[in-house]
């Protein structure tokens, strides 16, 4: 078990490679660069000069394999650079915008899973009878809706009855926890809503196949008392495939959280890339990028891990 | 009065266009400490008439729809869930037929050891755990301690069998009901096993019954025998009698199909020919007409009525006396 650990980990230093060198070269595919941007937000009429000047001080106008090693190297220091438009450090936007993006990921997974979970066991102990009809029923209407316009239904019913607004982000999660996870308790619903949709017909279906197994019949013949059946011999096997899609759902939402982020004016991650993207804020794009898929790497392991410490059979191979 | 009382058990499996009707009114009983034998080919409703002794039958599709199973003259048919629950494990315990799939793959054995006896006996975990160390000893396991903290898949197909027969002494039942125990394992493994669960319950003044499809193997174990044959019980007696002189062609049948060292006569190995009928659409004359050697007209028209061709020893056959008579006059010329 340690060796795969430590095996697994070494992995991560090629795969962030190849994530990094990725990034710095899609990021070039795009027409443009920053310093016309720059220019023009300065002056009405570009002048060509000026924007020879911030290439050169950006480095912009080196080769693409010097720009490449600069960076490479830059990164092997740790360093993230800074964005090529406020000079502003990227690790402090990425500090400034991770939590928002993270913590509703992470809300929504919850959210989902916890009301997937009970739901789709109900579902399936109630094979055929009403609660199952109206767990099933829902769970196919809220699956066919969008989860963004699920999202802007929600906004739309705050604003017109609770006279809500927009919350604004200062404070930290570890300044003020209660307050942070209040303002996100929202959208995070909102998308907690649809994946519950998908994860309590996967719980539903994979109950069922669990409880026709014969070790479900081998319990229930040693007398063991109904909930016992459930909880201990049916459960871990029947989550497995529902931890899969929630840890896939959560890599998914950090890079796909943009839209959700945009409705409720959140300040996280999503809306930052697309910002560095129209600037083509190259460092601060490629940080961004990065850092994200670093951290969808690095959550991938630890759910593999989860799984070998769940399931037993998994060969470490 | 006997340990185990069947009566006119009807287990049927229903879907939207047809009932299946898999075990079909078999009656039959188990003294204390005995070994019967449930015998016949696959797909007769064998694992169904076990599995409904003890309330394990998937519903729906699948419902007990008469009879009673008396157990020390209680019927567990009219037992509440919770009162069956008891009886599990406690006074009847099973063995399944599929080793590689009866255990847990994710729950360690010791836990699947002992949680049935810390739920039925009241015991501590400790106690159980002690329990469980001699419980493997007993059936053959070495190294019991490190065994214990394994999980299902680093055991062998004999091995995880050794482990359900644990689990179905842990409980000192009066009955262990073992459903075909080694159809999947080598020939030489089935016999270490079935010579274990005989020891083991016959040590423990434990009743056994012993399903199979494979009659040559149960010869040597078994007191008394039942052979079923799609749903019904079409013969029964004592294991010598049933050996020596069947009473339904059925029954001959199989007896002629498993190779025999014992009597040349037949000696030739001789499958039955054609298919067990359709569950599902059952002729209205005796089951097994369509296959049988002796059939006579009746046989086709009219489910045959069990007659008692000697003292202990019925057949559901309308040639049932003329089978008897061929046979025990083989014997003594032999
Ligand atoms: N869950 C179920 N749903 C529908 N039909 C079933 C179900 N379980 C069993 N049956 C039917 O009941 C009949 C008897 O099955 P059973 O498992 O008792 O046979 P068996 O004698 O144990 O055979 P084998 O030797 O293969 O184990 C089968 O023909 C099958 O079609
Ligand atoms: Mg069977």
């Amino acid at each position: 078990m340690r060796d795969y650990i430590i095996r697994r980990v070494l992995l991560l230093v090629p795969n962030l490679f190849i994530l990094a060198t990725l990034t710095f070269f899609l990021a070039r595919v795009l027409p443009g660069d920053v310093a016309l941007g720059l220019v023009a937000e300065d002056g009405s009429v570009i002048n060509q000069e000026a924007v020879q000047v911030i290439r050169d001080r950006l480095g912009l106008n080196d080769p693409m394999p010097v720009q490449y090693a600069r960076w490479m190297l830059q990164l092997l220091q740790g360093d993230l650079g800074k964005s090529d438009v406020s000079d502003i450090s990227v690790v402090k936007v990425v500090a400034e915008t991770a939590e928002v993006t993270f913590l509703l990921a992470i809300l929504s997974v919850i959210i989902g899973a916890v009301m997937a979970i009970p739901f789709g066991i109900l579902s399936a102990m109630m094979r055929g009878r009403w609660p199952d009809q109206v767990i099933r029923t829902f769970s196919a209407v809220f699956l066919a809706l969008p989860n963004f316009w699920l999202g802007i239904l929600l906004l739309l019913a705050l604003v017109t009855w609770f006279s809500w607004s927009p919350p604004i982000f200062q404070e930290t999660f570890l300044d003020a926890p209660v307050e942070q996870l209040q303002r996100l308790i929202l959208p995070s619903i909102a998308i907690g809503t649809s994946f519950a949709a998908v994860a309590t017909r996967l719980t539903r279906s994979t109950m069922l196949e669990v409880l026709n197994q014969d070790y479900i019949r081998t319990a229930r013949a040693k007398g063991l008392f109904p909930n016992r059946v459930i909880v201990r011999h049916a459960l871990p096997n029947a989550v497995l495939p529902v931890i899969t899609l929630s840890a896939l759902l959560f890599a998914g939402l950090l890079n796909g959280a943009v839209v959700l982020e945009r409705i409720f004016a959140l300040p996280g991650m999503g809306v930052e890339i697309v910002t560095a993207t129209s600037e083509r804020d190259f460092q601060l794009l490629q940080g961004l990028v990065l850092v994200l898929g670093a951290f969808v790497m690095v959550w991938m392991l630890l759910i593999d891990l989860l799984y070998v410490a769940l399931d037993k059979r998994i060969q470490l191979e | 009065m006997p340990l185990l009382e069947i009566e006119d058990l009807k287990t049927y499996f229903y879907s939207d266009d047809a009932v299946v009707k898999a075990v079909d009114g078999i009656t039959y009983d188990i003294e204390e400490g005995e070994t019967v034998a449930l015998v016949g080919e696959s797909g007769c409703g064998k694992s169904v008439s076990s599995l409904s002794i003890l309330g394990l039958i998937p519903s729906p599709p699948g419902r007990i729809v008469d009879g009673e199973v008396k157990f020390r003259g209680t019927d567990l048919l009219q037992l509440s869930a919770s009162e069956m629950r008891r009886y599990r494990s406690r006074r009847i315990a099973m063995v399944f037929q599929e080793p590689m799939s009866s255990l847990n793959p994710v729950i360690n054995i010791e836990t699947q050891l002992t949680e049935g006896m810390m739920t039925q006996l009241s015991l501590t975990k400790r106690q159980a755990g002690d329990r469980a160390l001699e419980l493997l000893e007993t059936v053959g396991i070495s190294d019991p301690e490190r065994r214990l903290k394994q999980f299902p898949h680093e055991f062998s197909g004999g091995m995880r069998q050794r482990v359900m027969i644990a689990i179905a002494l842990s409980c000192e039942p009066d009955l262990i009901i073992a459903d075909e125990p080694t159809t999947s394992l080598d020939v030489t493994i089935q016999a270490q096993i079935l010579d274990l669960m005989q020891t083991l319950t016959r040590e423990r003044g434990m009743a056994l019954l012993l399903i199979t499809h494979n009659l040559g193997v149960v010869a040597r174990y078994v007191e008394r025998i039942n052979i079923m044959y799609a749903g019904r019980i079409i013969e029964h007696g004592a294991s010598t009698d049933i050996f020596e002189k069947p009473s339904h062609p059925y029954t001959v049948g199989l007896l002629n199909s498993i190779p025999r060292i014992d009597r040349d006569t037949r000696s030739s190995l001789d499958p039955i020919p054609g298919q067990p009928p359709d569950l599902a659409r059952l002729p209205a004359g005796c089951h097994f007409a369509e296959r049988c050697r002796n059939a006579i007209d009746k046989c086709e028209r009219e489910y045959p009525t069990t007659v008692e061709v000697e003292p202990k020893h019925t057949s559901a056959c309308w040639v049932a006396e003329a089978v008897y008579n061929d046979n025990a006059l083989q014997l003594s010329h032999a």
